[in-house]
């Protein structure tokens, strides 16, 4: 069976400065996959090249076996594929239930919608709690939540997360990622971006480090815990 | 105290144009972040297609049989007129520019503003030249369609000051000594309905919360599946529409209208926004409404020629004390 999501030498560039020089992979219904790797990597730069904020010069992206290289980002969400960005951005002015209702904004199955926000609210019940607060005054680890929730209102075939952990007290972060396996659980992949490797390593099924634009190391979450190279650059093991 | 309750009446009146046309720079700030120069312009383009239409409707005994049919006419054209050019302009002179520098897309909304003017003055010159056009003897339109040409472009614009027929003549109803004509009550009836009927929209329907949602973060709005394209025509189609029925208002109020008469309520209407808060919705309102008081209150104590003064000195004091404005949020970040 074809990859839900093939990624093909993808290069994009910013101007003139080519911050992808040819990553490929390819993420199969139902893992979790992500992408490791340090800063200006290009791993925030992949994720917006797949959701359309970014249209790659060269190679191509194939979702569902149909290609979606050089769609816009609004038509990418309703192929199935939806995004929380990094550093959550949240609609601040809108309260936490019109950005959930933002979410499915491509959907027109108004009961179905109700029925998806009910969804979201037992996955996160602090959510309900601040149904008509405005997002802005949500604490981080809600607003991250805000923004999953959000994204699973388009009910994708393919979530992306771009640094969930980031901001977070070490606390919350399990319950997140805990979160984020149940999403899988429930039918959902999910590509996850993510710098620390450790947390990420432990839910993913399998993953690729990104290194200055290219796909350096690749292999199952086990095999990547232990080799060397990402015990010693990213998990900072001597 | 009869004279204040009037002059009161008529700083609501003025203030409908104001707040009317304020709404329009308000909301195109609030999603791009720039200030459409043109927008007066536009405001005047409705009130040209109001002209016409009732015109038209005069002419042919409509008006005199179905006054209140030919006042719903007159409005929805002026809004339409309006609404079409604005998008039109965002499309051709702004769209093209959005990732551009702030000062060209300044620069290209001044130009849009000449242009509109000088069109709108040169219709008629444009009608007679196609309705002329021809390969030897032989006219390329039949001759009805050539003075029918002619007819309607004379009828829309041209170089002179066009005369709004009086639907509402200066009637009116006298409250305890007071006396408010037919067409200040339609005016600011007719301001407040679409004021409220914007507000719900705003707050309340999909169009609405995909505004603000564009209005704070075009991105992210995407990665909802926002065609932010189509809400930014959105914004303009509905800022100018709403423009479009201040000009038809401030025809059937002044009984004439000419191409430069969206200079200075444009002005005066991005002062009132800028003094409620720009990119505030219910600030342009009210900066609408307290600006065309404070021009009335003026006009008691000062000649009359200074209530362009009071009204710039207004913004000018706004600026310094709090650039803001009065509803607006701080650091600039005033959204829908």
């Amino acid at each position: 069976m074809a990859p839900l999501l093939q990624v093909n030498g993808i290069k994009t560039y910013y101007g003139n400065i080519c911050a992808l020089k040819g990553v490929t992979f390819e993420v199969n219904a139902g893992e979790i996959v992500c992408l490791i790797g340090s800063n200006g990597a290009g791993k925030t730069t992949t994720l917006k090249s797949i959701t359309g904020l970014l249209h790659p010069q060269e190679g191509s992206i194939f979702f569902n076996n149909e290609e979606i290289t050089l769609l816009d980002a609004h038509r990418i969400v309703e192929k199935g594929i939806s995004m929380v960005p990094e550093g959550r951005h949240v609609f601040s002015k809108l309260t936490t239930l019109e950005n959930l209702e933002m979410g499915a904004f491509t959907r027109k199955d108004r009961t179905a919608i109700q029925q998806d926000i009910e969804n979201v609210f037992q996955l996160f019940p602090r959510l309900k709690e601040r149904a008509k607060q405005s997002a802005g005054t949500l604490s981080g680890g809600e607003q991250q939540m805000l923004a999953i929730a959000r994204a699973l209102m388009a009910k994708p075939k393919l979530l992306l997360l771009d640094e969930p952990s980031m901001g977070l007290a070490p606390i919350l972060l399990e319950s997140i990622f805990d979160n984020i396996k149940e999403i899988n659980a429930q039918g959902t992949t999910v590509l996850l971006v993510e710098q620390n490797t450790k947390l990420a390593l432990a839910i993913a099924d399998r993953g690729y480090v990104l290194q200055t634009g290219l796909v350096s190391l690749s292999g199952m979450s086990k095999e990547l815990r232990e080799s060397e190279m990402v015990q010693k650059t990213y998990l900072g093991v001597a | 105290m009869q004279k204040i309750i009037e002059q009161l009446i008529n700083g609501l009146t003025v203030g409908s144009f104001y707040a009317l046309i304020a709404l329009g720079y308000t909301m195109v700030y609030g999603v791009l972040s720039m200030i459409n120069f043109a927008h007066g312009d536009i405001f005047m383009v409705g009130a040209y297609f109001g002209c016409f239409t009732i015109t038209q409707l005069s002419k042919s005994g409509f008006a005199e049989s179905n006054p209140a049919l030919a006042i719903i006419y007159t409005f929805a054209a002026g809004a339409l007129g309006a609404a079409l050019t604005g998008v039109t302009v965002e499309r051709l002179a702004y769209r093209p520019l959005r990732k551009a520098s702030r000062l060209s897309t300044l620069i290209s909304a001044i130009g849009t503003s000449i242009f509109l003017e000088e069109f709108v003055r040169l219709v008629p010159k444009f009608g007679s030249m196609i309705s002329s056009i021809h390969f030897g003897e032989q006219y390329i339109f039949p001759a009805s369609w050539r003075s029918a040409i002619v007819k309607v472009t004379q009828t829309f614009g041209g170089a002179m000051v066009k005369a709004y027929p009086g639907i509402l003549g200066t009637e009116g109803i006298k409250l305890g000594g007071v006396s408010i004509s037919y067409s200040r009550i339609l005016i600011m009836a007719v301001a407040i309905v679409f004021m409220v009927l914007l507000y719900l929209l705003v707050r309340f329907t999909k169009l609405g919360k995909a505004m603000r949602a564009v209005s704070e973060d075009k991105e992210t709005a995407s990665l909802m599946g926002i065609n932010v394209n189509r809400i930014i025509s959105s914004t303009f189609f509905i800022g100018s529409a709403l423009a479009g029925i201040a000009g038809v208002m401030m025809g059937i109020f002044y009984l004439q209208i000419r191409t430069t008469m969206g200079f200075t309520p444009g002005i005066k209407a991005f002062t009132a926004a800028v003094v409620g808060g720009i990119g505030n919705i219910p600030g342009a309102m009210l900066g609408g409404y307290l600006l065309g008081l404070a021009e009335v209150i003026s006009v008691q104590f000062l000649p009359a020629v200074y209530k362009d003064i009071v009204a710039f000195a207004i913004l000018i004091v706004m600026l310094i004390v709090k650039p803001t404005g009065i509803l607006g949020g701080s650091g600039g970040k005033n959204k829908l």
